[in-house]
């Protein structure tokens, strides 16, 4: 059956990775803490992985865990998913399906990905598009009936030039280190025209109201200390009709699986992390808040109180990752 | 097929991965280029001040994004603004500013 043999198979792996750790345990810097802290009368707690800490230090340690992974962030995507990260960031696109001229902000979107992802769909959409296709027809169409995609000057006057708005994103995060990489990777890849870098808070952006189609925050959100903000942020910055959308680890729904993805989390990726990138506590983090994170339902109830409409989520890979969206209408 | 394409392609995962491990510095590597640090000007017209959501001016000397109306400054660093309100700066104290401040009450 099933069940004895994932556990058998979680059993090596525990007996694997502990024997490591008894060797190395010196070398790497352990923090799991499960001490309940508490506060004084004034400072709110939240949680930062299994830690409790003030509200106000959060930021901050969040800052420090990205400062120290920036440069090995895309390696550390690669090796912890085995490359499924890509898999999962291409069909978020996917389902985003924008069409050129699309107005996106990136939102915790430091190194790129999801931006670049972006660029190239609109690039592949807008070379297939109805400009380049040779239609010749009979009938001479009215100038008011033309189509909005041509990019002819009008040359009566008193008719201003039809003019396409170009895709664009801009790209927020709250971190230096992680932008500065993203943006050196913007450079290398030809998109410098089409993306700005901002470094600001999601619970504040420094954005004008009612400007985006789609805002997206991928694998951000939960490194947030208050989510309600961001996602009023969200629902603030986007136009009448846009879109929102959240890529982000949430929580498996079969049991059998869920125990193969616990070892895995807690065994391997802390170790990945030191071994790769001699950081072991970052990644410590990472797998820890990625269960403090509410989980599909919850999230999707928060999304509608922010005053999304047609909120839902679909999980991908038995909910490792989930896709949330929502509209502003 | 999609998924190998992605994971073994050009820039795909397991060569990423493999150039990551066995050889030294990643692709993407920051060099000092004038380009990187000069602040774009267009950039004024999509931002604004993240605690008073008004537009923001640029001074070229002190190389900052300033909100006159609430007197805070942001700096910039390698061209790119920070606007986040904990990292900003009061201009008549000079001081960090007081995050306790809840925007509408500025």
């Amino acid at each position: 059956m099933a069940a004895p043999m994932v556990k058998r198979s979680s059993l090596i792996i525990n007996n694997i990775f502990s024997n490591y750790i008894r060797k190395n345990i010196s070398k790497c810097k352990r923090s799991i803490s499960f001490s309940r802290v508490n506060g004084g009368d004034n400072t709110s707690q939240t949680h930062f992985g299994y830690e409790n800490i003030p509200e106000d230090e959060k930021e901050e340690r969040v800052y420090k865990v990205f400062e120290n992974v920036a440069t090995k962030y895309d390696l550390m995507n690669d090796a912890m998913s085995a490359g499924i990260h890509r898999l999962w960031k291409d069909y978020f696109i996917s389902k985003m399906a924008p069409t050129p001229g699309t107005q996106l902000v990136d939102v915790a979107g430091g190194t790129g990905d999801i931006a670049f992802r972006f660029l190239n769909y609109v690039r592949n959409e807008d070379s297939e598009s109805y400009n380049n296709q040779d239609r010749q027809f009979d009938v001479e169409t009215p100038p008011e009936l033309r189509s909005i995609s041509e990019l002819d000057e009008i040359s009566e006057s008193g008719e201003s030039k039809t003019e396409k708005a170009k895709s664009f994103v801009t790209i927020c995060d709250i971190n230096q280190a992680m932008l500065d990489v993203g943006k050196s990777k913007a450079e290398n890849l030809g998109f410098s025209s089409e993306t700005c870098f901002i470094q600001g808070n999601a619970e504040n952006l420094p954005l004008e109201s009612n400007k985006y189609d789609v805002y997206t925050i991928a694998y951000g959100i939960r490194n947030c200390t208050h989510i309600d903000k961001v996602l009023q942020e969200a629902y603030r910055v986007l136009k009448p009709g846009g879109r929102f959308m959240c890529l982000e680890f949430s929580h498996v729904t079969y049991p059998l699986i869920q125990q193969l993805y616990d070892s895995y989390s807690f065994q391997v990726i802390p170790v990945m992390g030191q071994v790769l990138a001699q950081d072991w506590k970052s990644y410590q983090y990472l797998v820890e808040s990625i269960r403090q994170f509410p989980k599909q339902e919850e999230f999707v109830e928060m999304i509608r109180n922010a005053g999304f409409k047609m909120a839902k989520y679909e999980n991908i890979t038995f909910g490792v990752t989930a896709i949330h969206s929502g509209f502003k209408i | 097929m999609l998924c190998t394409r992605t994971l073994l392609g050009e820039r795909g995962a397991v060569l990423n991965l493999a150039r990551g491990i066995i050889l030294s510095p990643p692709v993407y590597h920051d060099e000092p280029d004038s380009t990187l640090k000069n602040f774009d000007e267009n950039l004024l017209k999509v931002l604004t001040c993240p605690l008073s959501k008004k537009p923001l001016r640029y001074d070229k000397e002190t190389n900052q994004l300033l909100s006159d109306e609430i007197g805070v400054a942001y700096s910039i660093i390698d061209g790119i603004p920070n606007l986040n309100p904990q990292d900003a700066r009061m201009l008549k104290t000079n001081s960090n500013i007081n995050v306790k401040i809840k925007p509408t009450e500025l």
